[in-house]
C-alpha cells in the first residue's frame, strides 16, 4: 500500500467509528426519554371469590294427580257427556321455577266451533276447585278447599284468559285442581229418534287447556 | 343528482334509526310462564228413543207406521240406541177411525212378544193407552234396550207410533276420573 492510499484508510475508519457512537447515543437517548413520558403507574383491585349472578326462573307445569283412579288429567278423552252429567279431572299445576309468579288465568282454546263450545247457557262449563292435600278419587278433600275459578262456560274461557284465584304462585309451589266439566241440564227433546236443532248432543269438541301465570313485580334490593 | 341525494339521504335516516334504537333505555315487559295440555276431548252423548217393526238400534229418524188389521195382534218394539239411560218416554198412537182397542201390553224390557200375549220370558204388563193423544210411560231403558209393545184392535187400517223422549229424564252422573 503506498503512504497515501494508508493514510485514506485510516481516515476513512476514524469516521465509521464516530458514526457508531453518535447513532448509538441518540438511540439510547430517545429511550431514555420515550420511557419517562409515557410510563403510568395504576392499582387494581379485584374480588377473588363469589360474584356471579344467575337469573330465575319461572316455570309452569301441568300433569295429571297421581291419585290412583283419578289420573285422567286432561288426557283421558270424555265420552257421552249428558246434559246434568259432570266429570271430575285432577290436575297438578305447579310453578316448578325459581321465581314466584303472579296472576294466573286460564284459556281455552279449540278449533271446534258447535254447540258445547259456542254457547254460554247450554254449552260446556267449568269450575276450579283446590284443595291443600291431594284429592281423593272420589273426589273428596281432607284439607281446605277453595274455589280457584267459579263456574264459567267454555264459551267465556276461550274468548279470552280468565283470572283464577290459586292458593300459591309461589316458586315451587304446587295447586292440586279438581277441574269440574259439566254440561247444564236441558229440556232438549228427541222425536222419533231426530234430535232438536241447536242441540248439545253428539258433539265433539278437542279441547287445550293453557294456564299461565306471569313474573311477579319485580324488585329491587340492597344487599 | 336528485337520486344520489334520496339515497344518502335514506342511508342517514337508517342509520340514525338504528342509532337511536340502540340508545333507547331497556323496555319492560313481563315474564309469563304457561302450561297447557295438547287437547282434551269431550264428547256429549244422544238420547235416541224410537219405534220400529222388530227390534233394532238402527235409527230411522221417523215415526214408525205400519197397516193393522181388523183383530190381529200387532207386534212393534220401543228402542233406545243412544247413550243414555231413560227414565220415560211419550208415545203417541195413531189408529184407524173408530178403532176400539182390546189389548195393549208389554213384556219386561229385552223381552220379545213370541205369540198372542206370550213374551219369550216373564209375563206381559198391560198399558194404559189413549189413540191419537201423547201418554207418557214411566218405563226405564238402559242404552241397547227395547221394549216389545202388543196391540189388538178392530179396524184394518194405517197404524202409527210416535215416540218423544226428553233429556230432562235422562240418568245424570258426577264422576271422578
Amino acid at each position: 500500500m503506498s503512504p497515501v492510499a494508508n493514510v485514506l484508510s485510516k481516515s476513512a475508519g476514524s469516521m465509521a467509528l464516530k458514526v457508531t457512537i453518535i447513532a448509538a447515543a441518540a438511540i439510547g437517548g430517545a429511550g431514555l426519554i420515550s420511557s419517562n413520558v409515557f410510563a403510568a403507574l395504576t392499582a387494581t383491585a379485584s374480588n377473588t371469590s363469589g360474584g356471579s349472578v344467575t337469573t330465575g326462573t319461572l316455570s309452569l307445569t301441568l300433569a295429571p294427580s297421581s291419585v290412583s283412579g283419578i289420573t285422567g288429567g286432561f288426557t283421558s278423552a270424555i265420552t257421552a257427556l249428558g246434559p246434568g252429567d259432570t266429570v271430575n279431572r285432577y290436575i297438578d299445576l305447579t310453578n316448578a321455577g325459581t321465581l314466584d309468579g303472579a296472576s294466573p288465568t286460564l284459556l281455552i282454546s279449540t278449533v271446534d266451533s258447535n254447540t258445547i263450545v259456542n254457547n254460554v247457557t247450554t254449552g260446556l262449563q267449568v269450575t276450579l276447585f283446590t284443595c291443600s292435600v291431594a284429592w281423593t278419587n272420589t273426589g273428596t278433600c281432607s284439607g281446605t278447599t277453595t274455589v280457584a275459578m267459579s263456574v264459567t262456560s267454555v264459551a267465556v274461557l276461550k274468548s279470552g284468559a280468565q283470572a283464577i284465584t290459586l292458593p300459591t304462585v309461589l316458586a315451587g309451589g304446587l295447586n292440586r285442581l279438581k277441574v269440574s266439566i259439566s254440561l247444564p241440564t236441558g229440556n232438549e227433546n228427541t222425536v222419533n229418534g231426530v234430535l232438536p236443532l241447536n242441540t248439545v248432543q253428539g258433539l265433539t269438541a278437542a279441547l287445550t287447556w293453557q294456564f299461565t301465570v306471569t313474573e311477579r313485580s319485580a324488585v329491587t334490593t340492597n344487599s | 343528482m336528485r337520486s344520489n341525494h334520496r339515497s344518502t339521504s335514506l342511508v342517514a335516516a337508517v342509520v340514525g334509526a338504528f342509532i337511536l334504537a340502540l340508545i333507547q333505555p331497556p323496555t319492560s315487559f313481563a315474564t309469563t310462564a304457561i302450561a297447557k295440555n295438547n287437547t282434551l276431548s269431550i264428547s256429549s252423548g244422544k238420547l235416541i228413543i224410537f219405534a220400529s217393526g222388530f227390534q233394532t238400534f238402527t235409527n230411522p229418524a221417523a215415526i214408525y207406521t205400519t197397516a193393522v188389521i181388523n183383530g190381529i195382534p200387532k207386534n212393534f218394539f220401543i228402542n233406545n240406541s243412544g247413550s243414555f239411560t231413560s227414565s220415560r218416554f211419550t208415545m203417541k198412537i195413531t189408529l184407524p177411525a173408530n178403532s176400539n182397542v182390546s189389548a195393549f201390553r208389554r213384556c219386561n224390557i229385552n223381552v220379545a212378544f213370541t205369540g198372542t200375549n206370550v213374551c219369550a220370558s216373564g209375563s206381559s204388563t198391560t198399558q194404559s193407552i189413549t189413540p191419537g193423544s201423547a201418554v207418557t210411560y214411566i218405563l226405564p231403558s238402559t242404552p241397547n234396550s227395547f221394549y216389545s209393545f202388543q196391540i189388538v184392535q178392530n179396524k184394518t187400517g194405517v197404524f202409527s207410533v210416535s215416540i218423544s223422549a226428553s233429556t230432562s229424564f235422562i240418568t245424570t252422573a258426577v264422576t271422578h276420573s
